[in-house]
């Protein structure tokens, strides 16, 4: 893939590509922005154009237009990049969950080491913040002061939890949510079978282009968020043996009961924003829009319901029962 | 020739290009010149705030030449050298990397030896807190009594993890965060030296986002240069940083105060699908609220950096503002802060929680509740009265709503509904009202009037009711919450369709409710 071909990342490849025509490659960059939205994409491909030897012959050339930053995608180097095979491109990434020391002193072993052909060694460092403690402080010195030509891309979509001493090495560079429409159109390019759903799933995918691919893939999301919609109007009218049963169904489903609770996230977040505002197209959950006007909760309330939701999230993540966790969330919410 | 970064070719190289230290700054280049220079120091403090770049010109300034005043000469041939990063005895250690008791050993052994090339024999031993507890014991001798042509530099950015007998043998030096001005009077240097173009209020922005670190600072210069040339305006750093504009803030802030929420929520989405960050949007109404509270607490401050534009319209908005609202809002604000780290949807975090701040400065007065999208001109004045003193308000707000005529069509399930909100209405007006009422329940619509049930049990708490005052409390509420008029009436529940074993079949039928299922019957 080549810069060109990256939808929805123009700030941050504008950005990029003003490194090269300015002559201003830093050597280490931080790309820091949600999951799934092209991150590691774009590190790849700004290596690539980095070492593109067709570019290489241009640098003599006082401006280049915007277009023509970009790997070619045809000189060897730029082959070589496509397939993963470019030696002075390495892609570090965490095994087994971390990023451990020693994969770091491996790294600043043949960091400076000559470049063998490229112009550039590019160090991908994808899930940054899954590197130990011990491996990123040992990686402060070299991102410090690397060698000469030597270029560290960061990527990471929870850069709170990198040091800040990390941080403050490295350009930001930062990432966007991708917009609904963009999403739909990569979806379309991959599946034209699939309509409706590719619509919704872009849309319930926060921006996300891995999250939209995993709602259509795994088509059951679809019908739990009806199921938990159609469920979540009428909780104030069910009896408590109903609320604990249809809990029960989830039991030890942490996945789904997380996706349940995001999906009443979406909704509640959706009753706030037409409560407040009125506008219909900011709305998220398009496809319920009738019920979202005839809903009367009061704002204390939508707004209570959203803050259970946020601390129910965090439980999970905290390991709590996942049943237990969604009970004590309808029970708070029927009771306040 | 490859670029290299701007905090690299701006590392200071003597001890006066220290910017914001000058308390150590002194105490070493004073230590230089009398010729007392310890055999081992300490240098902590947060990241970007000199501690290396102190290291390496105390490090030159032992093994200069040509010493001026205590400063190094960067000249001659040692401190070339040492520039260089190929003088023989100052080695620099990245203990992070080296942090076992192997390495530290291989030191011991190598210290004894006299400098090969210059007078003394420098260790900077960088990230030191990285140390295993074995390499710091190891190091504890030699630290403490070194030949004397040795010299240590610890460097750290957390020295609580350093052992208290490492520190007890090292000189420490506390390295400050640099305040906003002398960062801004650096890079104002750095950008004249580079022949830039930047405006004063884009300088401002990174000055501010640096947060005390220079480097910081120096590397999102260097990013806007990349990005923009050699012409920086505060549109380019905004987009480079992902930051609000100060426009874009002060337009946001304006709703807030307001208690529009609406308006809000309308310019967050916009603001959001222009590209900004959450979690940026976030940090810059913390900060633009926090300089509105100094701003009221110290009128004359030096620590507030808005520009001189907004300074005005700024301090128009905290004329209007509470301090305990502004606390408030800002507390609320550092609290979606932290809760952010859990979600993966931190947009719609930020929306309820601005939500709930604004309702909580208004003390959670809401409006017409189903109507949204009406304009709501007139509730905005009587909103921002409300703020300051919300119980006082309600009361003279009370006779025009009441005025309202009865309306016929008045539905039992609505107000069954909206009862929590009547219950909490009440609350606001007179609590213990409320905790009479909360037994009672909307039974039915008698007439033009409601009928409010209460269980035999609760005797006492109809009783209570029934009283006038509590009865106009009760009405007043009702119809501020649905907008009309009714009547109260209380009724109690009599026992003829109790049966005598009311304990029993009523714990059956909690039961029953908890948990489902159907009554079977047992006949031995």
């Amino acid at each position: 893939m080549a810069l060109k071909d990256i939808r929805g990342q123009d700030t941050a490849i504008q950005m990029l590509k003003n490194c090269i025509i300015n002559k201003h490659v830093s050597h280490a960059y931080l790309f820091q922005g949600p999951e799934g939205v092209g991150k590691k994409a774009v590190a790849l491909a700004f290596a690539q154009a980095l070492n593109c030897l067709d570019l290489q012959t241009d640098q003599s050339l006082p401006v280049l237009s915007w277009s023509e930053i970009d790997g070619c995608g045809c000189c060897l180097s730029c082959r070589k990049a496509q397939k993963g095979n470019h030696p002075d491109i390495h892609v570090i990434e965490p095994e087994k969950y971390t990023i451990k020391i020693e994969q770091i002193r491996k790294l600043r072993g043949s960091v400076f080491y000559k470049c063998y052909e490229g112009l550039y060694k590019v160090i991908i460092i994808d899930g940054a913040h899954y590197m130990t403690i011990e491996a990123a402080n040992s990686l402060l010195k070299v991102l410090e002061e690397p060698p000469e030509n030597t270029v560290f891309i960061l990527v990471s979509s929870e850069p709170g939890k990198l040091p800040d001493t990390i941080i403050s090495r490295c350009q930001q560079i930062q990432f966007q949510p991708l917009s609904t429409h963009i999403i739909e159109e990569l979806l379309k390019d991959n599946r034209p079978e699939q309509g409706g759903d590719l619509a919704l799933a872009a849309g319930l995918a926060g921006g996300s282009l891995a999250k939209a691919r995993e709602l259509l893939e795994g088509g059951e999301i679809l019908i739990q968020r009806q199921e938990t919609l159609e469920f979540i109007q009428k909780v104030w009218e069910r009896s408590w043996s109903e609320i604990i049963l249809w809990c029960e169904k989830w039991d030890k489903e942490k996945q789904k009961v997380k996706n349940i609770l995001e999906i009443l996230g979406f909704w509640y977040r959706d009753l706030l924003v037409y409560r407040t505002t009125g506008r219909e197209e900011i709305l998220i959950n398009q496809d319920y829009l009738a019920d979202i006007k005839r809903c009367t909760l009061s704002l204390t309330k939508i707004n209570n319901a959203l803050l259970l939701i946020n601390k129910s999230i965090k439980q999970l993540e905290y390991n709590v029962s996942p049943r237990l966790t969604l009970e004590v969330f309808f029970m708070n919410l029927k009771i306040n | 020739m490859s670029y290299t970064a701007l905090y690299r070719a701006f590392r200071p190289q003597r001890f006066s290009e220290v910017v914001g230290q000058e308390h150590i700054s002194k105490t070493l280049k004073n230590a230089v010149i009398q010729n007392r220079v310890a055999h081992a120091y300490l240098f902590c403090g947060p990241r970007g705030t000199g501690k290396t770049s102190s290291a390496k010109i105390l490090a030159k300034a032992v093994n200069c030449l040509d010493l001026k005043d205590g400063e190094p000469c960067n000249e001659c041939a040692n401190c070339r050298a040492i520039n260089a990063g190929n003088f023989l005895d100052v080695l620099e250690i990245d203990a992070a990397s080296n942090r076992g008791i192997d390495e530290i050993r291989d030191i011991r052994d190598k210290v004894k030896f006299a400098p090969s090339q210059g007078k003394a024999k420098v260790y900077i031993i960088d990230e030191v807190h990285m140390l295993t507890s074995e390499a710091f014991n190891a190091l504890l001798k030699t630290l403490e009594e070194p030949p004397g042509h040795v010299l240590f530099i610890l460097a750290t950015t957390e020295v609580q993890k350093i052992p208290l007998t490492i520190l007890s043998r090292c000189q420490r030096f506390d390295f400050r965060k640099i305040s906003t001005a002398e960062i801004k009077e650096h890079l104002l240097a750095i950008v004249r030296q580079e022949g830039i173009n930047i405006e004063d209020s884009a300088l401002n922005t990174i000055a501010r986002k640096a947060a005390g670190g220079m480097r910081d600072a120096i590397s999102v210069l260097d990013q806007c240069i990349a990005f923009a040339g050699n012409n920086i305006e505060s549109q380019h750093v905004e987009k480079v940083l992902g930051t609000l504009g100060e426009e874009q803030i002060l337009k946001i802030s304006e709703s807030i105060n307001q208690g529009d929420a609406g308006k809000v929520i309308s310019l967050l989405n916009e603001y959001l699908q222009s590209g900004k960050d959450v979690k940026q949007v976030i940090r810059d109404l913390i900060e633009f609220y926090r300089q509105v509270m100094l701003l009221k607490l110290l009128p004359d401050g030096e620590m507030i950096t808005l520009s001189r534009e907004t300074l005005a319209l700024v301090k128009e908005q905290a004329r209007k503002l509470s301090i305990s609202f502004l606390n408030g809002l800002v507390m609320k604000l550092s609290q979606i802060e932290r809760e952010m780290r859990w979600t993966g949807q931190p947009q719609i975090l930020l929306e309820a929680g601005l939500v709930e701040a604004i309702f909580q400065g208004a003390g959670l007065e809401e409006q017409n509740i189903p109507k949204p999208a009406e304009p709501r001109q007139a509730d905005k004045t009587v909103k921002e009265e409300k703020r300051s003193k919300t119980t006082k308000v309600i009361k003279e707000e009370a006779p025009t709503q009441t005025t309202v005529e009865a309306d016929i069509s008045l539905d039992i399930a609505e107000i069954k509904r909206l009862w929590g909100d009547i219950l909490e209405r009440v609350k606001q007006n007179k609590i213990t009202t409320h905790a009479f009422l909360i037994e009672g329940k909307p039974k039915v619509i008698n007439g033009n009037s409601l009928v409010i049930s209460f269980n035999q049990e609760h005797k006492f708490h109809y009783d209570q009711v029934n009283k006038p005052v509590n009865l106009s409390i009760v009405e007043k509420a009702l119809s501020e919450v649905i907008g009309k008029k009714v009547p109260v009436s209380c009724v109690l529940e009599t026992q003829n369709n109790v049966d005598t074993n009311t304990q029993e079949s009523s714990a059956i039928n909690k039961a029953l409710e908890i948990f489902g299922g159907n009554i079977v019957e047992i006949n031995e």
